[in-house]
């Protein structure tokens, strides 16, 4: 891993937000939401509102905001959420997202952990068996289950699981680990379907390789055959797109978090971006465009220890 | 001389849209202990399918016939009986060595895992024998070679780290199905060497795939001539290059570009080798070959022999009665 790589990388990391952040200050100034009406009252007279105005800095002209934003960035210091106040502000953005955060983190991880528990073991058998009634049939429930967006699914779940079966709460996170369950299984099917069928097919291509013939032909067990060799070989894939799975995770889902009232950053922006909450949003989009960087990166890194041969590349 | 492979009427077909391939149609031979035999055609003949045939490495339609390794028959075996042959008795060298070996492991964990599957010994002592093996087949450092990932190794260290695995049990037969094709020409040589030497060291068979008959001429005791999923003549190195009797191993000979002889353009057979789903009625070779008769296209021809150890398949050759 040569330091000119790394600094390329990062350089390139920093622009991608810098432009998430250029991008999400003019859209949520064209956005119908205008924060101060929002936080005024119902009989709040226009003075009041422009009074508002003043008070938050929003009759200031974009440059000057739009100065002020970046400022708040560096120092890291997004001050004080539109949300939850009327007179005067309760939580200042960090704080909200602080509090939110291990939710989300929590979410993604039994989120992503189910579905490589589904996953791997599904994608294993019909990567051996292809063309099979068993790969067919995964293959037609895999269709099926992309079908349906999620909000569906998990309306489905809410009215089977929560509401006929009451086996488990139908949103909230007051009931412990019950409550994530149903949020987190809804979340992980999709990535189910593509993690099966990933495995699968790569699958399928490393037990055609030549190297596999070879531990054949040196008298190897099957099963070291397809532990060792075969998923050695197919876990360089896969570790691709579950980081970025992670990465995509972290930012939240704001679908299945709204609909599950699951307290994570979802839920957050949603509430941010209808309660025109510029702080929070400014705040939120450079922050899930930054998680995203930084999990690339990791996932390239780990590349290049599992496979040796991308290392070499990345010496050169 | 014992027979260590004696492959009897073997079979292996493949059935496509297109209809069924014969790509091995009944062929029998034999390797005698060792002694080294080559396999040769052009692509697509079925010398590779053969060797994996042999192997038992092919998921084919249809494998018929016996493949007696010192009498077990291979095509009747289990895997589990499989796997404790393959490797200890049998064991077999690739055509592309850049591809043959695990990019994922080193070297070192390769060998040593051939190794720990045929020996009673720990780990300490796989990496040891692993050391001497890597030795035997003349890499230079073997030490730090067993640390390297194949992808560090050029492709000639790469087919020699192949044999030293393959080596691993003093194998009795040694199948190379085209080693030194996708290796530069003074590498092959050294690769050839090497063999040459293993057989010498080790009294190890080789049935030598390869349509390089300068190779055969060097390293083989005999020749077997495949063509069309079929073999059509098989006999000594001396005979076959002497005496050749089939006109598709005359026409073979006749390509090859001579020193002695000026030429403007190297002789070339005319035809292409019929689709294997597609194949002529009677024997195969006589759309393209020069000395019709009338039976040819009507029957196939049987083998026989024409002089002590040649064989060969062909209406127009009669047996030379002694």
């Amino acid at each position: 891993m040569s330091s000119a790589y790394i600094v390329k990388r990062i350089l390139r990391g920093l622009l991608t937000i810098l432009l998430a952040v250029v991008v999400i200050f003019f859209l949520m100034r064209v956005a119908p939401a205008d924060p101060a009406v929002v936080l005024a009252s119902e009989d709040a007279t226009e003075e009041d509102i422009q009074a508002i105005r003043e008070a938050w800095g929003l009759d200031k002209p974009y440059t000057e905001q739009f100065l002020l934003y970046v400022r708040s960035l560096i120092t890291g210091d997004a001050g004080m959420s539109y949300q939850f106040c009327v007179d005067k502000p309760l939580y200042k953005v960090t704080e909200l997202v602080m509090m939110r955060l291990p939710n989300t983190i929590k979410l993604a991880f039994t989120s992503i952990i189910m579905s490589i528990l589904m996953a791997i073991p599904i994608g294993i058998v019909c990567g051996l068996h292809p063309g099979s009634w068993i790969d067919n049939l995964v293959t037609s429930i895999g269709f099926i289950i992309n079908a349906f967006p999620n909000f569906f699914i998990g309306m489905i779940l809410i009215l089977v699981f929560g509401l006929k079966l009451k086996l488990l709460p139908t949103g909230g996170n007051d009931a412990g680990f019950a409550s994530i369950l149903l949020p987190a299984f809804t979340l992980s099917l999709h990535f189910s379907v593509t993690l099966t069928r990933m495995t699968r097919t790569q699958f399928i291509q490393v037990m055609r390789s030549n190297f596999i013939r070879t531990t054949k032909a040196k008298g190897l067990d099957r099963a070291k055959i397809l532990y060792i060799h075969g998923l050695r070989n197919v876990s360089i894939p896969l570790t691709t797109i579950i980081g970025l799975r992670i990465g995509a995770m972290l930012g939240g889902s704001i679908v299945v978090e709204t609909l599950f009232r699951w307290p994570g950053l979802g839920y957050l922006l949603m509430t941010s971006v209808t309660g025109g909450d510029y702080p929070t949003v400014q705040f939120l989009v450079p922050y899930v465009c930054a998680v995203f960087v930084v999990i690339n990166f990791i996932v390239d890194m780990l590349y290049g220890v599992l496979d040796p041969r991308a290392k070499a590349e990345k010496k050169a | 001389m014992q027979n260590v492979l004696e492959v009897k009427n073997l079979k292996t077909y493949f059935f496509t849209d297109e209809g069924i391939a014969k790509a091995v149609d009944d062929i029998s031979f034999e390797i005698g202990a060792g002694e080294t035999v080559g396999l040769v055609g052009e692509s697509g003949c079925g010398k590779s399918v053969t060797s994996l045939s042999v192997m038992r490495l092919l998921k084919a339609h249809t494998m018929e016939g016996q493949i007696l390794l010192e009498g077990k028959d291979l095509n009747n075996m289990s895997e589990r009986e499989l796997s404790k042959t393959r490797g200890k008795d049998i064991s077999m060298i690739f055509q592309d060595p850049m591809t043959s070996l695990d990019p994922c492991f080193t070297c070192g964990y390769q060998m040593r895992e051939t190794i720990l599957q045929h020996h009673d010994v720990d780990k300490q002592q796989a990496d040891k024998m692993a050391l001497e093996l890597l030795k035997s087949v003349g890499i230079p450092d073997p030490k730090a070679t067993l640390r390297r990932y194949p992808h560090e190794l050029s492709g000639g260290q790469r087919q020699r780290i192949m044999i030293a695995m393959a080596m691993t049990c003093n194998t009795k037969l040694l199948i190379a199905d085209e080693p030194t094709t996708a290796l530069d020409m003074t590498i092959q040589a050294q690769i050839l060497n090497l063999m040459r030497d293993i057989r010498k060291e080790h009294n190890t068979a080789i049935l030598m795939i390869t349509h390089d008959l300068g190779v055969v001429a060097e390293l083989c005791d005999r020749v077997i001539v495949m063509y069309c999923g079929k073999i059509v003549e098989s006999g000594t190195v001396r005979q076959i290059f002497h005496s050749p009797m089939h006109p598709y191993t005359r026409d073979l000979l006749a390509s090859l570009p001579s020193l002695d002889v000026k030429q403007d353009r190297l002789n070339t057979i005319s035809g292409v080798v019929p689709s294997i789903t597609a194949l002529p009625t009677g024997c195969r070779y006589h759309p393209r070959c020069s000395v019709l008769c009338e039976a040819c296209s009507r029957e196939y021809p049987e083998m026989i022999e024409v002089e002590p150890g040649h064989k060969v398949c062909c209406h127009l050759c009669e047996r030379k009665e002694s």
